[in-house]
């Protein structure tokens, strides 16, 4: 396979808030890599985050990095899961995210290239999948159970299995958010 | 040691685009920061970057670096003591009466001579500018002129007239508005 760097980069803007994020995703040293930067307004102070996440070959995630401000904070959080199944924030062991195969980071639609990613559904099928979600820069860590179903060659519905959420999303040929519901739209990418 | 740090949100205008930036005092030197994040003729940029002052508001040094699509940026511009200016190491001598840096991609770097003039209202002051433009990158001189119109107001013009606007500005020297390119959406 060849090695690619930078193969896509994308511009969205946040449509239930000011923000906007560039992101980019490469193919290096047989992984995955996404890497975001979000600059939005989050509970009226300025927020600025950088992120990465790597995968496997495979769109398993290895570990992620965040890092930032907002306002006055600094922020910096690194997640990482062992091949047991161990994720760790900041090296502290997280028992509660055990099972989990994707990182989903909440200030970001970036991160749904993972399960689209890795499920390869065909259009109509559908998968639940249990995700380990990250909220930042107000920190939360949770486990959620999701559900994934392709609706059309580039369309899905997300949902949380409690029924508290759900979403249609559209995505582009590689898998990246094009619209997510009424919170992100992209509105350049490069290469076109 | 002394730190303040004041930070600001803004929006563009004229295009897709925002920049989280942070004013911070380290004593002696004032240091401004931001991470720009904007469509470029379809090309999504960001750019991230930091300027160092004096205490006079004198510019030290600049770093930018980020991408803008498949191509990385990456640019240091420093001025020394005796006003001699280097863009990624190489010496710039038509900057030699350069003071203040002038980052073309952000609205953060006007507060520099703003501050550094410190006009009364009515007064007028010129400077000249290292400005890096953007999107080419490439450093030029710009001479510019601020007429102070009210206590928080400014009158902007660079290029013998080429360019103007009015510069609304907090009472620390981040701009509030800049003509119809940005304005603030949190100021703190």
């Amino acid at each position: 396979m060849p090695v690619y760097w930078r193969v896509q980069t994308i511009l969205w803007r946040r449509l239930d808030r000011p923000g906007h994020e560039a992101a980019c995703v490469a193919f290096h040293t047989r992984t995955w890599q996404l890497v975001g930067t979000v600059v939005m307004e989050e509970s009226g102070r300025p927020c600025r985050l950088d992120y990465a996440v790597v995968c496997d070959a495979e769109w398993h995630t290895l570990w992620a990095r965040v890092a930032g401000w907002w306002g006055l904070e600094q922020v910096s959080y690194r997640i990482a899961v062992d091949p047991a199944g161990t994720w760790r924030l900041n090296g502290k062991p997280q028992p509660a995210l055990f099972g989990c195969v994707d990182v989903a980071f909440s200030f970001t639609p970036a991160t749904h290239l993972f399960p689209v990613r890795r499920l390869k559904l065909a259009i109509g099928d559908e998968a639940r999948i249990r995700t380990a979600r990250i909220g930042v820069p107000r920190l939360s860590v949770e486990a959620v159970d999701q559900g994934y179903k392709r609706i059309g060659d580039r369309q899905w519905f997300h949902e949380d299995s409690d029924g508290a959420f759900n979403a249609i999303f559209e995505v582009d040929d590689l898998g990246l958010v094009l619209k997510y519901g009424n919170t992100w739209q992209a509105q350049g990418r490069y290469p076109g | 040691m002394s730190v303040q740090t004041r930070t600001i949100f803004w929006r563009r205008l004229d295009r897709p685009g925002h920049e989280a930036a942070a004013l911070i005092f380290r004593a002696p030197t004032w240091c401004l920061e931001g991470t720009v994040v904007v469509l470029d003729q379809g090309i999504p940029c960001r750019i991230e970057y930091a300027v160092v002052c004096d205490a006079e508001w004198r510019t030290l040094w600049a770093r930018v670096n980020g991408w803008k699509g498949l191509t990385p940026v990456a640019h240091r511009v420093s001025r020394s003591p005796a006003g001699r200016w280097r863009h990624n190491g190489i010496e710039q001598p038509h900057l030699d009466q350069c003071v203040d840096v002038d980052l073309g991609f952000t609205p953060s770097t006007n507060l520099l001579p703003v501050r550094r003039l410190n006009l009364a209202v009515g007064a007028s002051g010129q400077v000249s500018a290292a400005w890096l433009k953007f999107p080419e990158f490439s450093l030029s001189r710009l001479d510019q002129v601020y007429h102070r119109e009210a206590d928080q107001r400014y009158r902007y013009e660079s290029g013998g007239g080429r360019f103007t606007a009015g510069l609304e500005m907090d009472e620390v020297g981040l701009v509030l508005r800049y003509g119809d390119i940005w304005e603030a959406v949190t100021p703190t």
